[in-house]
């Protein structure tokens, strides 16, 4: 599955050569000691980097709606009170900052300024304490995934689709929060640390629409209660192309090449990969000090080199004579 | 399974066997007229159907919720939460605030929630228990309208007595009631304690073929204390006074979907009831003034929550009889309620002033009563429609009753559904609606009774919550229209056969109530049935009895019917009491036993919430005169 998914990111990256992208992570939130915004300052939502996550607070009822910034780390706490906690217990990597979603029906995200109508990369998904522990043990209204029995084939899926000049595309990929779905109820799991989800497939949107749907359903809607929460938000800045060639570069050279290809960059240390077209990995690697890889033992012809750190991913296709 | 058949056929032909093979015998005692509380008489419903349940003179209630005691009495459904969990009543589909339960003739819904947990009211602090079945919201007002049930505190004609009743049972529960009326002069007073504690640990089948798994954290605790004066002023003149201080505390158990609970509830109450009877040669007035002063707090350690809701509620309630004639007859009267509430979701305290005013004719021919009744009320300021209502009784033949009513009838919301942050609805209006109904009532003996009745009701602006486009929360509306209709036929009868004494009982309810309006969320499709209501429920209950020995058996079925996520599958359940009087000390004792549930029965009344399989219950009464 992890082949095929590769592969259609590389082809359908076939003809970049590089691409820069932003993460938006929410460490620029400067939380209070409640550890969270819910939009009560009735800005309407959250900017970091290229996304935009709308909010709509109720000032009457205090009450929130869409996304909100939190740093709440609590991972045993049962129940709405805790509605502010990711099952992993901080943002990814450890990392303070991270967003949850709470939604009655799809909840978007946007893509602004220079990321608006190109891929989105990714981002890391993970559940909320609140529905976590909810799936896990049930509660007053929803019930143990399992049920009764633990054989009932249970799922909380969220469904991710593109929305192109406000119209939600009919492509979509599936992130299950939780799937109860096997035979073999060993094989069961609730997400419970940070996954990264690749949305690349889903071509270039102007927003995303995240929905979620579950097998616990009553009269009154989805038991199942609808919060996940989001962190490294990964999106295509197309512009910044030009921003890093000020700032940051990242240079192959020569292309096409006969033993040894050259690396001129200032991002750091960089993990490789080479691949042949078909999207099998040839060799994989980290690049700390070196600048050079020795590819002699290759074959003549045409193959894709990867470049990856927590602030880039580039593609290249190169070709050795 | 077909010991359980066998059961039931017994059951079944026992009453066949009595009703149509032997010969009834002219001593036997007569099924009782019904007789309403004394006063002015309100509760005297032309009519309706309705029922006095007597627990002066029986121990088959006492240990027993009120809602065990309307299923068992009546036939009334009742919705357990699970053994002495939440329990609340539907009475001809109406849901649990459309039972209007009243004490000594005052309203004791919680002004909050709008319905009253029957598990908490034990069986032992009141004389008699009056049920109504069908709109009374004429002369009773809001949330009369499936029928009122009032709870009546008397005076003990055979004081001094003292009345003890001693009970242990399965899941380690124990009950203690003492009773004690006694004479002062011409005046009488009436003291009663009860406490009752289980630790309900019952098995329950998460599954089928799952192992049997106890039930935790479902211990509950409950103490009553009541103390009545019945005051003679002079011979026309009567003061009664009741006092009622109740205290209750229950854990609440994890549902079969749930790995645990740790949340528990305490419900307090403290009730004081003041009412002045003047009795003319002609004429009747009665003057009640109550204050209710009760909070209930719900705590769950594991998330946190910690609620409190209290509300405090001042009554006076005036009721005037006047004879015109040999015939007829007005009644009126005017009742002010004033309430103060506070909970967690209300931002401030809130009150509320109910102001209404009633008035009803009656004529009484030979063969036909007339009933006419005409109310208003006002709430806050708002003018609730005028509800009228008309019923008759014609006795058709010596044995022959017909009888019926019309009336308009309504439930005001809630404090919760009006001012509840989030989602509360000040502009909400009044559920309200009509409805019919007519019985036959056929007593082809003294000793036996049938009445088959039949009913209509439509109530409007049914409040449900439902969360709006581009709202946060969900707020209460008036969506929907509810269709309420169906069949009760009851027979009752009793008869010898040789030296055994039967009493006979069955109800049979056929219940279809509807959702008029396809509702989106709720999921409620147009026609389809109310949430645990099933549509066909009966009960049957047989009593044997030969010399100082009584067998009860009695069986309750309840056919499927739909919860908020899944089914409820059918029921049927089977219970025994065995009843031996004697004498001890030279003063009347009993000796019992009840077995419950006696074929193991795996069955939920509400969803996820467990009921008990098997299980006893022993005790003894001692009465001492």
């Amino acid at each position: 599955m992890k082949q095929k998914t590769l592969l259609t990111t590389l082809i359908l990256t076939f003809n970049l050569y590089i691409t820069a992208q932003t993460i938006s992570d929410f460490e620029m939130f400067e939380l209070d000691s409640t550890g969270f915004l819910n939009g009560s300052d009735l800005n309407g939502g959250f900017t970091d980097g290229n996304i935009f996550l709308p909010n709509s607070y109720d000032q009457t009822y205090e009450s929130w709606l869409g996304w909100s910034i939190t740093n709440h780390t609590d991972t045993s706490t049962p129940g709405f009170t805790n509605q502010y906690s990711a099952i992993s217990g901080s943002g990814t990597n450890g990392s303070e900052n991270y967003a949850i979603s709470f939604s009655f029906g799809p909840n978007t995200l946007e893509l602004v300024g220079d990321a608006a109508g190109k891929k989105m990369g990714g981002m890391f998904i993970t559940n909320s304490t609140y529905a976590y522990l909810s799936m896990r043990d049930g509660d007053s209204f929803a019930k143990k995934f399992g049920g009764a029995s633990g054989d009932d084939p249970d799922y909380f899926l969220l469904t991710i689709k593109g929305i192109v000049n406000n119209e939600t595309t009919a492509d979509s990929i599936n992130f299950y929060l939780a799937d109860y779905r096997f035979d073999d109820n060993n094989a069961d799991y609730i997400i419970d640390e940070w996954t990264y989800v690749d949305l690349n497939s889903l071509g270039e949107v102007d927003a995303i629409s995240l929905s979620l749907s579950s097998s616990d359903n009553g009269q009154f809607g989805m038991n199942t209660p609808a919060f996940f929460c989001v962190d490294d938000i990964k999106t295509t800045d197309g512009s910044t192309m030009v921003k890093y060639s000020e700032e940051k570069s990242l240079k192959v050279y020569p292309n096409p090449f006969s033993d040894v290809i050259y690396l001129n960059q200032n991002f750091g240390v960089l993990n490789y990969e080479i691949l042949s077209l078909a999207g099998q990995s040839i060799l994989l690697g980290k690049m700390e000090e070196e600048n050079h890889l020795d590819l002699s033992f290759l074959q003549q012809g045409p193959y894709l080199l990867r470049f990856w750190n927590e602030s880039i991913q580039t593609l290249e296709f190169i070709f050795k004579d | 399974m077909y010991i359980k058949y066998q059961f039931y056929l017994m059951l079944i032909s026992l009453q066949f066997a009595a009703v149509s093979g032997i010969g009834q015998i002219d001593t036997m005692i007569q099924i009782q007229e019904i007789v309403f509380s004394a006063g002015v008489q309100r509760l005297q419903n032309w009519g309706s159907k309705s029922e006095v349940i007597s627990n002066n003179s029986s121990i088959e209630y006492s240990g027993k919720d009120l809602g065990q005691l309307l299923t068992e009495a009546t036939g009334i459904h009742s919705k357990s939460y699970g053994s002495n969990s939440l329990t609340t009543s539907s009475i001809r589909g109406g849901s649990a605030g459309h039972t209007l339960v009243l004490w000594n003739g005052i309203p004791l819904l919680s002004p909050t929630l709008g319905l009253l947990d029957l598990a908490l009211i034990p069986n032992d602090h009141h004389s008699v228990v009056e049920v109504s079945k069908g709109g009374t919201s004429s002369l009773f007002g809001s949330g009369a309208i499936g029928g009122i049930v009032n709870l009546e505190n008397q005076a003990y004609d055979n004081s001094p007595t003292l009345n003890i009743n001693v009970q242990f049972g399965s899941f380690k529960r124990q009950s203690l009631s003492v009773k004690s009326d006694y004479k002062f002069g011409t005046h009488k007073a009436k003291t009663q304690f009860s406490h009752k504690q289980a630790k309900n640990d019952f098995g329950f089948l998460r599954a089928p073929n799952h192992p049997l798994e106890i039930l935790k954290h479902a211990a509950f605790l409950s103490t009553n204390l009541s103390q009545d004066f019945y005051i003679n002023l002079n011979q026309n003149n009567k003061l009664k006074i009741h006092y009622w201080w109740q205290e209750s505390i229950k854990q609440i158990p994890a549902t079969i979907t749930q790995n645990k609970n740790e949340s528990d509830q305490k419900d307090h109450a403290k009730r004081l009831l003041c009412s002045w009877i003047r009795n003319g040669q002609n004429d009747m007035l009665e003057i009640k003034l109550a204050t209710f002063k009760e909070w209930q707090k719900y705590q769950d350690a594991a998330i946190n929550l910690n609620s409190r809701n209290s509300f405090t509620s001042l009554i006076s309630d005036l009721s005037y009889r006047r004879k015109l004639g040999v015939k007829q007859e007005i009644l009126s009267g005017t009742t002010f309620i004033f309430t103060r509430a506070n909970t967690d979701g209300f931002n401030e305290s809130k009150q509320e002033l109910r102001t209404s005013a009633w008035l009803t004719h009656r004529y009484q021919g030979k063969k036909i009563k007339l009933q006419s009744s005409l109310r208003t009320e006002l709430i806050d300021g708002m003018v609730i429609p005028l509800t009228p209502s008309f019923g008759f009784e014609m006795m058709l033949t010596k044995r022959l009753l017909f009888f019926g009513k019309v009336s308009r009838n309504y439930r005001l919301p809630t404090l919760n559904d009006r001012y509840w942050i989030p989602g509360g609805n000040v502009n909400l209006l009044p559920e309200i609606g009509w409805s019919q109904e007519l019985s036959i009532k056929s007593s082809w003996s003294d000793n036996s009774q049938l009445i088959l009745s039949l009913y209509n009701r439509k109530i409007n602006n049914w409040i449900l919550w439902t969360p709006l486009a581009n709202q946060v929360f969900w707020s209460a509306q008036n969506l929907s229209k509810v269709w309420s209709r169906g069949i009760e036929i009851e027979h009752k009868q009793q008869l010898n056969i040789g030296v055994i004494e039967l009493e006979i009982r069955n109800f049979y309810n056929l219940v279809k109530s509807t959702n008029e309006v396809g509702i989106l969320l709720p999921n409620i499709p147009k026609g389809e049935q109310l949430i645990y209501t099933p549509i066909h429920q009966l009960t049957n209950a047989i009593t044997a009895k030969l010399q100082t020995f009584d067998l009860t058996l009695q069986h309750i079925y309840r056919s499927k019917n739909k919860g908020i996520n899944e089914d409820i599958k059918a029921y049927h359940l089977f219970n025994a009491m065995i009843k031996y009087e004697t004498t001890l000390f030279s003063q009347k004792t009993f000796f019992f036993i009840d077995v419950n549930n006696i074929f193991n029965t795996n069955y939920f009344i509400i969803e996820r919430r467990p009921m008990p399989r098997a299980n006893f219950n022993l005790g003894f009464n001692l009465i001492l005169n």
